[in-house]
This record gives C-alpha cells, sequence and structure tokens, in this order.
C-alpha cells in the first residue's frame, strides 16, 4: 500500500464504505498507522459521506439512475431505496436454503433478488425500506464487529411469529453473512431480522427493522 | 521534556524508537503513543461500525499489551520496523477478545446504548458538527458545473457503486472521475474548517 495506490484506487472512500477486502484493509490500517495524515481523511471521508446521506432527498432529487443503461445493467436503483437495497436483474431464484447454508463464492450465478446490506450495528435502531414481490430477499449481514464460529439468522413479523430462519450460517472471507430468505413476507408492514450467535442462541447479537411496502407487486 | 526533545523523539525511525523503549525510556513510550493514536482510534472506530466507547477500551488495551511486550528482552519484536503491523494486529486481537467475552457473559448488542455512545462530541456540538457538515456538503454539491458530476457523486457515495461501471455509465474518463472526486473531498474538508470546526480528534484516550 502506498499514497499513488490510495489515491488512483479511491481506498478512503471505499475503506469507509467497508469495500476494501481482508487484505485491503490490513495493508490499508497498517499504512494508515504509520501515516496519521491518512487517519485525518478517512474521518473528513467518514463525516462527508454521513452527510451526503443525510441530505441525499434533497440534493440528489430528479437523478433517475434507471434512466441510463449499459452493457451490463446490474443493478436498478432508486434514491428511496439507496441506502439499503438494491434491486438485482440475472438469473432465477434456485438457492434451496433449506439445509445449513454456506456462503456462496462470488463465481455462483446470483437470483432474482432484492438485495439488503445490514451493517454491524451502526443500522441497528433504524428502519430499512424494503419492497414486496415475489422475488427473494438476498440479505449481506457484516458481521466483522461481532464475530461467531457460526450464526442462527431469522425473520419475523411485528409479532413475532418467524416468517423464515436459518440454523446455521457461517460468514466469508469478508465477514459477511450472505443469506437468501426464500420466503419472502406477503404483506406490508414491520419484519425483524434478529442474529445470533448460533453457539449461543438465548440472546441476539444485534436486530435490524425492516419496513415492507409495496407487497404483492413486482 | 522540552519540545524539542520532543521533537526529535517523534522523528525518529520506528525501530529507534523501540530500541529506545527496550531500554526503559519512558518518553520513547510516549512518542509512541503520541504517533500511532490517532491513527488506531479510526482504525477501532471504522471495525466497531463507530461505537466510541468500545473503540477506547480497546485503544487502550492495545498499548497496554504492546508496551508490555516492547518492553520485554525476553519477545523482542522480529522487525522493530514494523512495529504498526504488531500494533495493528494486537488491536484485532484485543477486539476479537472483547466480543468473546461479551459473548460469554450473553449480552448482546443494545442498539440504543451503541447509538448513544458513538460519538463523544454528544449535544449542541455534535448538532453543529452534523449540521455544518449539511451545509458544507450542499455547497460542493450546488458548486458542480453539471448534472453529470451530480450523479457522480449519487452512484459513488450514495449507491456506492464501483467507478468501472460508473465511468461506463456516465461515458467518463476515469481522469475526470478521479478530478471530480478529488475536488468534491477536499472542498468538503476546506468547507468545514472554514467554519472553524475539525472532524478530526485531537486528543488520544491514551
Amino acid at each position: 500500500m502506498n499514497r499513488a495506490t490510495i489515491e488512483e484506487q479511491h481506498i478512503v472512500d471505499r475503506y469507509v464504505q467497508g469495500k476494501l477486502t481482508s487484505d485491503q484493509q490490513r495493508d490499508f490500517e497498517i499504512f494508515m498507522l504509520d501515516n496519521p495524515d491518512i487517519a485525518d481523511q478517512v474521518e473528513y471521508a467518514r463525516g462527508m459521506q454521513a452527510a451526503l446521506k443525510g441530505s441525499a432527498d434533497e440534493l440528489f432529487a430528479g437523478i433517475d439512475v434507471a434512466q441510463r443503461s449499459t452493457a451490463q445493467p446490474a443493478f436498478f436503483q432508486s434514491p428511496t431505496w439507496a441506502m439499503a437495497a438494491t434491486v438485482l436483474l440475472g438469473v432465477s431464484l434456485a438457492w434451496n436454503v433449506s439445509r445449513e447454508w454456506q456462503a456462496p463464492t462470488a463465481d455462483e450465478p446470483r437470483p432474482i433478488l432484492q438485495e439488503l446490506w445490514l451493517e454491524p450495528n451502526r443500522s441497528s435502531g433504524g428502519t430499512h425500506e424494503i419492497a414486496g414481490g415475489p422475488r427473494g430477499l438476498l440479505i449481506n449481514i457484516d458481521v466483522a464487529a461481532t464475530p461467531a464460529t457460526a450464526y442462527r439468522v431469522a425473520l419475523q413479523d411485528a409479532d413475532g411469529e418467524i416468517v423464515w430462519r436459518l440454523g446455521h450460517a457461517v460468514a466469508d472471507a469478508d465477514r459477511l453473512l450472505r443469506l437468501v430468505a426464500p420466503r419472502f413476507p406477503t404483506s406490508n408492514g414491520t419484519y425483524s431480522i434478529v442474529v445470533f450467535d448460533a453457539e449461543r442462541p438465548s440472546q441476539p447479537l444485534a436486530t435490524y427493522s425492516l419496513a415492507l411496502s409495496g407487497a404483492g407487486s413486482d | 521534556m522540552t519540545g524539542q526533545a520532543n521533537k526529535s523523539l517523534d522523528e525518529l525511525a520506528p525501530g529507534e524508537l523501540v530500541a529506545r523503549i527496550q531500554n526503559d525510556d519512558q518518553q520513547a513510550e510516549a512518542a509512541l503513543i503520541r504517533r500511532y493514536s490517532r491513527s488506531l482510534m479510526t482504525m477501532l472506530k471504522q471495525r466497531t461500525g463507530g461505537d466510541v466507547q468500545r473503540s477506547e477500551d480497546v485503544h487502550q488495551n492495545t498499548f497496554l499489551i504492546v508496551l508490555k511486550r516492547l518492553r520485554s528482552p525476553d519477545q523482542p519484536l522480529q522487525d522493530p520496523g514494523r512495529v504498526a503491523a504488531f500494533i495493528h494486529r494486537t488491536a484485532e486481537n484485543v477486539l476479537i477478545g472483547e466480543y468473546r467475552k461479551e459473548s460469554r457473559r450473553q449480552t448482546y448488542a443494545d442498539s440504543e446504548t451503541i447509538e448513544q455512545s458513538k460519538d463523544p462530541r454528544s449535544g449542541q456540538l455534535q448538532r453543529l458538527i452534523d449540521s455544518e457538515a449539511q451545509n458544507a456538503v450542499r455547497e460542493l454539491v450546488l458548486e458542480l458545473s453539471n448534472e453529470r458530476d451530480r450523479e457522480l457523486l449519487y452512484r459513488f457515495y450514495i449507491l456506492q457503486q464501483e467507478k468501472p461501471l460508473i465511468c461506463e455509465v456516465l461515458s467518463l474518463t476515469p481522469v475526470h472521475f478521479d478530478r471530480v472526486i478529488s475536488r468534491a473531498r477536499s472542498r468538503f474538508r476546506k468547507q468545514v474548517e472554514a467554519r472553524g470546526l475539525s472532524l478530526v480528534d485531537s486528543g488520544s484516550p491514551a
């Protein structure tokens, strides 16, 4: 890691966004320890990204990313979903997650899903808006802050009824739990995703609130 | 300790600093903490999702372990010049240990408590900083000369799309992309500082 790489690859911003690989993150953090001015850049990048997100609806009103397309249209996103959800267009939903689930490799095809990113505790207490429909829900949970050998995850409705659960999920090399919820809620309302340490399931590690709207539509 | 002496310690190469610590130089220990403290806190805040209280605990324990090891004549570092890597590895282990301890106690992530502990600059000052940061980004976005650059920021910072995709969709050169991002970051920092504020922690808990 050096200053040229950090600049060229926008490492500071991607570090704040949690998008570096484990190796990149380690190399960058060691470089940052030796270079405190890089830490200052991280603090400002963090502040700027938080401020942009806080004013996104106002600052970026009128931008319709769906109007532009590429040769490989990977994502369809709207400002309302920007913080929490993207719609993946691709191959069909085919994973069988009724058995023990393992993180897919990067090369595996992605099903048609909504994708939801949940960061460790940072998002707890907030509500993630998602749209309903026949698609499944791909849930990415950053568990770097709550390391465990394996996790249990449950999707519950407002009454605490379990819509879907997974008894044994293992984080991948980037400390992400990548889960597929095949039984997607069919009615609007508030739901919770609750994460447990599989070995100590008596207390949740984290709880995330979801607001489902547009259920029944595609 | 005079300012001049402090300065000379702060300018020592990491390996030399470690050598002085091994020779019981307490001022060298202070210099080591001065050098690495701020970056370590930044790293820990990132690793804990902004949990300042936990970051400070890990920061404290990390330096305790690091200094104990560096003082020990029986366990010298293999490569004293890479003391940053040793601090990093120690901090990671301390952090994992913290979570394991918490797990054994069967406590759980209380989101409300964590929200409250995210930043010690609570209350009026934090609201001022947040408000001025919002004003700063508002100004920098308004200053953008064209709609495409605004969309660039939206895609990169809000949608968190990658640079190659954004350049392709918006028909931008990588150089243009870099220029817009670099200018936005630079403008943001200048505007925050022009308001007499700083997003950098001046002190450390060590």
